[in-house]
Parts: C-alpha cells; structure tokens; sequence
C-alpha cells in the first residue's frame, strides 16, 4: 500500500518469500498424495511467503499436526504392544491417522485460502504447485527410505 | 489529520458503493482513513464492505475501532451487529441491535436488522413480527418489502409474496433484492429464462450481488442435471456449516477407508477396487464440477454488460 493509505487488518504483507506463493490446495493435494514430510513444511512456507496474518495460528496448526499424529501413532503401538489390538483390529485402528491429518490438513488449508484469495484480490504473485505435487508424489517412496528406521517417525511424515 | 480530503473519499466510496462498486469504494476508504484514521462513520462503513466480501475477521476489527471512536455511533452498532452475526455470535449482535434500535427506534432499519439476526441464527420465529414493524414505519420500504416478500416465498406464500416484489419494484425498480425476489419466484414457476434475466439485470449494476449470482447458479443448475447434483451437494455443504461440512467428509472417508480394508480382508478384490474407484469418482466430480459450474456462471456473468456508472 502507498503512503497516507489506511491498511487492513487482513492485507496479506509478503515479505522476500512473496514470490514462493502457492494455492493451499496444493500443499493438502500433497498431504494426501505425497505425505506430511512435504506438506507440513509447505503450509507453514506458504503461510510466510503469502504474508497471511494468521501464519502463526497456521504454523501451531501444522505443529498440533504433527504431535497428534505422533501421538495417535504411539497409543497404537502401545495398545498393539499391550495386546489391546491385534492384527486384523490394527488395521482399522490405524485409519485414524491419516483422518487426523487430513483433518487438520483441511482446517489449515481453509484458514490459509482466506487469506490466499485476498492476497490474489491484490494482485500477489502465484506459483504453480502441480511440479512440486508430482514431484512428492514419485519422491516420497525415496524420501521415506532416507528416515531413520522408527515406526512412529515413519507415521507421523508418510 | 486532513479532513476535507478524507470527506471527499468518504463522499466518493459512498457514490461508489452505491454504484456497487464494493472494491471501489473500499479503496477510497482506504484513502479517507489514510487522511483521518479517527473517522468513525468511515470505519464502520470499511467494515460493512468488508463483510459484503465476506473478510469477517477485518469487518469485526473496524468495526471494533469505530465503537471506540463512536460508541454512540448507529452506524457503528449496525456494523458490529453484522460482523457479530458473521461471526455467530448472536448474543452480541442482539445486544447491538437493540442498542441501535434505542438510538433509532423510528428507522426501519433498526427493525430489518434484528429480522436479519433471526434469520441467521436460524429461529426464524420473530422474522415475520419484525418485517411487518418496519413496513408499519415505512410501508413503502423496499428492502422491507423485499425480505418479507422471500420470508414468504420460503414458506410457501407465492402468491403474497408475488404481491410484495411487486409492491418492491413499483418503489424502486431496480432495487436488486426485489429483482432477485422476483427471479427466485419465476424460477420456483419453471420461467427459467425470465429468472435468468432478473439475475442478469442485478449484475449489469453490481456483479458482486451475491443473491443475483445465486439466483444465476440455481438457473444453471435447474437447466444441466449434472451440475445441478454439485450444486445440491454444495448447497447442503454450505447449510452444515464449515466446521460440520469437514466433519462429514472426514467421516465419509474413514466410512470409505473402512470399507476398503474390509472388503480385501474378506478377500473381495473386486470389490475393494470398486470401492476405491466410487472414492475416485465422487473426489473427481466434487473437484471438477465446481471448476465447471464457476467457469460457467463467471461466462454467463461476463456478458453481462455493465451500467455506466459502475
């Protein structure tokens, strides 16, 4: 905004990242297709470079992402460990994290798309985030491989 | 501070958000504020824009800072009252209401607002009272006329409701509730094409009127069958509510996971594979059908030829 003009609480302020600017459908299209080690970053990348003044509310979002799934990832090992599971329940039981972070993957990308589509009102610059959405999608097998062998590690990123 | 020059851009966002020029009139605010951050009216008026585009968290904010300029301010309490509603709050936005209805007991307004409050939070059991005591103080009122004559489309009243679109569009002919009253009650007749152009006749003054762009989505979803399926689908999504409408989908896809997981524990490939392909489908459709209903509405809004003065 020029000087002597009032600004609005929620005009996006982007900063050097501005140009890094994608649709948050794309980082949830890459939760679902590529996994959390690429989408978590992503979202909280995104939440700086469109300059969303709810960035910190979206990175704690991407943060309780994480954590939960963590933590739903190691209640499970623990119930299959205690025998509270067994191998046929374990399979259902387990469908709970990828609704979980699908589930905070939705709530962040609704609360960035606000602020996205008032950072386009005013003209922000917007990349393309389909290479980058393939790209995770063949690389994730590979990216995988690369963590440390830990089961609840493997959870929480996949 | 300057205040003449932030007069002239209240003036000129005033002309302008007649015109229905909404982002107009809010850059020349933006400009107003600019010169005097401590106009009052002029926050209140931001945030009534801003709720126009549906920026609630700014509109509940100007107006937060209008009512600490002004707390005696009309405006100001309508403002807050419509980012209150926006944001759900309905406590707060009645106690705004009756507030202003204290300050403007003999304003129609006063009483389209609190209407406006019952409707929201979906009572709906004082919106009838309130219609008929702002038409007792205006019975000429078209915006009154307008919203009672929809309360009755709604519940089934055409005939009365007919009347009052009437009575609307013979106050102010081309008051844009009234025309979409009118399209709406075409439309509910199968007059498909005069519905359209009621809708059409709303956006050439303002194609950001939201009623007039609905009325455009329910013509084209009445005339095309398969985009008519997305807009049902869309318009349940909207009635639940953000929050309720990710639950739902969250729970359909664990619905669909566990499906998935049971047919190929009972050792039915086939049907696990048709599961996964019925997922496909619905997730393909619900992206690919919104995509094409917008790009339609957004053809059919740009040959729509705007009225000078836009």
């Amino acid at each position: 905004m020029a000087d002597g003009v009032y600004r609005i609480i929620d005009e996006p302020a982007p900063g050097a990242l501005g140009h890094l600017t994608v649709n948050p459908l794309w980082p949830l299209l890459g939760l679902m297709l590529a996994g959390g080690w690429l989408a978590w970053p992503w979202f909280i990348l995104n939440a700086f470079a469109l300059g969303s003044p709810t960035r910190f509310k979206e990175t704690s979002l991407v943060v309780l992402g994480i954590a939960g799934t963590a933590a739903l990832a190691f209640g499970l090992f623990l119930a299959f460990e205690a025998g509270y599971l067994d191998r046929t329940s374990i399979k259902y039981a387990i469908l709970i994290l990828p609704v979980w972070k699908i589930g905070i993957g939705y709530y962040i990308y609704l609360i960035q798309a606000g602020s996205f589509g008032i950072y386009e009102y005013y003209g922000g610059l917007v990349r393309p985030g389909i290479v980058v959405v393939i790209a995770g999608f063949f690389l994730r097998e590979h990216v995988l491989d690369l963590l440390p062998e830990n089961l609840i590690l493997l959870l929480t990123l996949s | 501070m300057d205040d003449r020059t932030a007069a002239r851009h209240f003036d000129e966002a005033w002309s302008l958000a007649q015109a229905g020029n909404t982002p107009g009139a809010i850059e020349a605010l933006q400009r107003a504020l600019g010169a005097d951050p401590e106009m009052a009216e002029g926050h209140a008026f931001l945030s009534i824009l801003l709720l126009n585009q549906r920026r609630v968290h700014a509109a509940a904010h100007e107006a937060g800072i209008a009512l600490a300029l002004a707390p005696e301010s009309p405006v100001a309490h309508r403002a807050a009252a419509g980012a209150s509603v926006a944001k759900r709050n309905f406590s707060e936005a009645l106690a705004h209401a009756e507030i202003l209805l204290e300050l403007e007991p003999e304003n129609p307004d006063s009483y389209l607002l609190l209407a406006s409050i019952d409707f929201a939070r979906g009572t709906n059991d004082r919106l009838e009272e309130y219609y008929l005591k702002a038409l007792a103080l205006d019975g000429q009122n078209p915006d009154a006329l307008a919203a009672y004559g929809d309360l009755l489309r709604r519940r089934d009243r055409a005939a009365e409701a007919l009347e009052k679109a009437r009575e609307a569009l013979s106050a102010q002919p081309q008051h844009a509730d009234a025309l979409v009253l009118m399209g709406r009650l075409l439309l509910d007749a199968g007059e498909t094409e005069a519905a359209r152009e009621h809708a059409r006749a709303v956006l050439a003054d303002d194609p950001h009127d939201l009623g007039a762009i609905h009325l455009l989505s329910a013509v084209k979803a009445r005339s095309n069958p398969v985009l008519g399926l997305w807009w049902r689908y869309h318009a349940f999504m909207e009635k639940l509510g953000q929050t309720r409408a990710v639950i739902v989908l969250l729970v359909a896809f664990l619905l669909y996971r566990i499906a998935a997981v049971a047919a190929q524990d009972g050792g039915s490939t086939l049907a696990a594979g048709l599961i996964n392909w019925v997922w496909l489908a619905l997730v393909a459709y619900t992206w690919v059908g919104p995509a094409i209903f917008q790009q339609q509405i957004k053809k059919e809004i740009e040959q729509v030829s705007l009225k000078p003065g836009f």
